[in-house]
């Protein structure tokens, strides 16, 4: 009997990954009244910064390895949508150790240069775990954006990312734990359920605990047949597989 | 008091240097605390030199930075 997957169009998913994993956090930080005092740049980025940490577990989720997925959007639409907003957070989270000591630029009292220095050597287990993801993260970042520049196959490499990825996520929750100046009690509970959501999806890719039957072709949808008539779209014609 | 919450301390103790009556110290954990409070001239300095900006002042209880002509 062949699988009919649910009606679900891209937009739709985006909008439920986004509320899901940014939204819910960010929307629970604003009811408690967290974001308080301080001035507005510092506000904004704050709230920047917590949304991109948030989408960190999603990237785990929306992978086109997810098994899951696949059966509501084509791989490669879930490629771009893992690439661009990857692309996002390496940038967002590697630039806001800079980001934060921007306003002291125009005011007085301690340089960017001193306070960037006094910040990367204190001895605090926050900065350790945050210089860590740090490089993790660039890392993580680099090897992706040159991935065909890597005397690595794909396979190799896709393992890397992976190990990379899960290790940000371990180091970069310590730092936000130990460091975040909005943790409270129940966005520690919620951080921990997501990064634990994220390890779950990555361990049952790397060990196929639970093997779904791979879903076939997407049947496009009727807004869509036209559209892919006109392209002399052929059905038969194999797609190239979870490779981005 | 000027402070309204310190968060997101990393204990480099430079708010401690930079207090002039006093008030700051490193606690046990690692983290700045206020020790005297009622010593405090709402003067920012502690502020203006945490490299974190860890430090949040109140703004009902600041008082405006005087600058003078020429
Ligand atoms: S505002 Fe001035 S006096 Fe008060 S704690 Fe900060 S540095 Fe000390
Ligand atoms: S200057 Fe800031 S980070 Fe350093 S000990 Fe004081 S409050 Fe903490």
């Amino acid at each position: 009997m062949p699988q009919t997957p649910p009606e679900l169009t891209t937009r739709d998913f985006f909008l439920r990954a986004a509320a899901v994993f940014a939204g819910f956090p960010v929307l629970f930080m604003l009811i408690k009244g967290v974001f308080s005092g301080r001035n507005a740049y510092l506000e904004i980025f704050s709230l920047i910064t917590i949304t991109a940490w948030c989408l960190v577990p999603g990237q785990f989720y929306w992978f086109p390895g997810n098994r899951f997925l696949p059966l509501h959007l084509r791989s490669w639409t879930l490629a771009r949508y893992h690439m661009v907003i990857g692309t996002l957070l390496v940038l967002l989270l590697c630039s806001h150790p800079f980001l934060l000591l921007l306003p002291k630029l125009f005011e007085y009292g301690i340089s960017p240069q001193e306070a960037f220095f006094t910040m990367i050597s204190t001895p605090h287990a926050g900065v350790i775990s945050g210089i860590i993801s740090w490089l993790l993260l660039a890392t993580l970042g680099g090897t992706a954006w040159f991935r065909k520049l890597l005397p690595l196959r794909y396979h190799v490499w896709r393992q890397l990312h992976g190990i990379l990825a899960f290790l940000v996520l371990i180091c970069g929750l310590h730092h936000v734990l130990f460091l975040g100046r909005h943790i409270t009690p129940l966005i520690t509970v919620i951080f921990i359920l997501f990064a634990l959501a994220a390890a779950g999806m990555m361990v049952r890719r790397w060990f196929d605990i639970i093997p779904h039957a791979k879903p076939g072709r997407l049947p496009p949808s009727e807004g869509n047949t036209d559209r892919l008539k006109k392209q002399g779209h052929q059905p038969e014609k194999k797609e190239a597989e979870n490779e981005f | 008091m000027a402070i309204k919450k310190i968060s997101g301390c990393i204990g480099c103790g430079e708010c401690v240097l930079s207090c002039p009556t006093d008030v700051l110290r490193i606690g046990d954990n690692g983290k700045a605390e206020i020790c005297w409070p009622e010593e405090c001239q709402l003067c920012h300095l502690c502020r203006m030199y945490c490299p974190v900006d860890a430090i949040t002042i109140d703004p009902e209880k600041s008082i405006p930075v005087i600058i003078s002509w020429g």
